[in-house]
């Protein structure tokens, strides 16, 4: 079985259909603009300013993140600088406590070793009055002990004698 | 001095002052004192019990009968019964006091290593009556720390002429010349 198909026939329409289409195509098109255009274009454009207005906002809101970044910046900036001073401050405070609990150290340490010097000193010379003293008291000592032995009833009755004798004056 | 030893010695005072023997019964206590005080075991039997009260009084009367007046028996045979005897120096040497300060009779201490003569306790009075102007009566005590010489407590003053003064001394001069 075999098929004809007249092709260029239906690739191109008759008159008639095509001059229907064309008036429906118009008829559409009118009525289109008519009842269509107005809203439509009113739409778009509040669609545009919509979008407009959107955009001015994402713009001042990016313009209001720069300053904002910019202030933060600065902040970070100053912070920095603070915070860099506030180091310097605490090590130079450190440096000098420790310059100062160094001299108070050494202040210290130098005065024990002058009371200790001192002590020692003391010490000495109180152990040589002592040396000296205990010398003193035996020599005495020993002395009283001669005396007492030679010290008889005949010297210390002349004793009494010239005693008695002296008393007056 | 003892409250209860000046009631006695006041007493016995006002006795000698009123039969005017104050310097008689002065001596005596001075005898009855040193009794007392020089034989420590003598004073030391009127404390026992073992001895009665008259053969205590007998024993007084035979130790002092024959040196001291009766009515110095009679005081001390009342210490006896009202058991103060203890206080026998005590009342004799108040009593003492108590006649030299009636007779402004200033009263000191001698102070020896052996007891000293009476000519020399006497020569020591007068020559410190002389120098002070005043009666002095001096009673010899022995203290052997002075090695020799005398030290003599009359009224404020110490007259230290012994050998432990001088000794003394020398100690302390050597000290002081050292630091």
């Amino acid at each position: 079985m075999s098929l004809e198909f007249d092709i260029a026939g239906k690739l191109f329409p008759d008159l008639l259909t095509m001059i229907v289409q064309l008036s429906a195509t118009g008829i559409l098109f009118y009525g289109l603009k008519r009842l269509l255009w107005v809203p439509m274009t009113n739409y778009i454009e509040k669609r545009a300013e919509a979008e407009d207005s959107a955009l001015r906002s994402a713009d001042e809101a990016n313009k209001l993140a720069q300053v904002n970044l910019a202030h933060s910046e600065l902040s970070i900036e100053n912070s920095i600088i603070e915070v860099k001073t506030i180091v310097e401050q605490g090590k130079e405070e450190a440096r000098r406590i420790k310059e100062k609990m160094l001299s108070d150290a050494k202040a210290e340490a130098d005065g024990k070793l002058d009371a200790a010097r001192r002590e020692i000193e003391h010490e000495k010379t109180q152990l040589r009055k002592d040396i000296e003293t205990e010398i003193v008291d035996v020599a005495l000592i020993a002395a009283k002990k001669l005396m007492e032995s030679k010290v008889d009833e005949i010297h210390d009755r002349q004793q009494v004698q010239q005693i008695i004798k002296d008393v007056r004056n | 001095m003892d409250k209860i030893s000046s009631r006695y010695a006041q007493a016995l005072l006002d006795i000698a002052t009123q039969l005017n023997r104050l310097d008689e019964y002065k001596i005596q206590a001075k005898l009855i004192g040193s009794s007392f005080r020089d034989n420590p075991a003598f004073a030391q039997l009127f404390d026992k019990t073992q001895i009665s009260v008259s053969e205590k009084k007998k024993l007084l009367s035979d130790v002092f009968g024959s040196q001291v007046d009766e009515m110095m028996i009679n005081l001390l045979s009342l210490l006896i019964d009202k058991k103060r005897i203890r206080l026998t120096e005590e009342i004799m040497n108040d009593f003492i006091h108590l006649v030299n300060v009636s007779r402004s009779i200033e009263e000191g201490i001698v102070y020896s290593i052996r007891p000293l003569s009476d000519v020399d306790l006497k020569q020591l009075e007068s020559q410190l009556s002389k120098k002070h102007n005043v009666s002095v009566e001096l009673i010899n005590k022995i203290d052997t720390s002075l090695i020799s010489g005398l030290k003599i407590k009359f009224k404020e003053s110490v007259i230290d002429a012994s050998l432990s003064y001088q000794l003394e001394s020398l100690r302390e001069t050597l000290r002081e010349g050292r630091s």
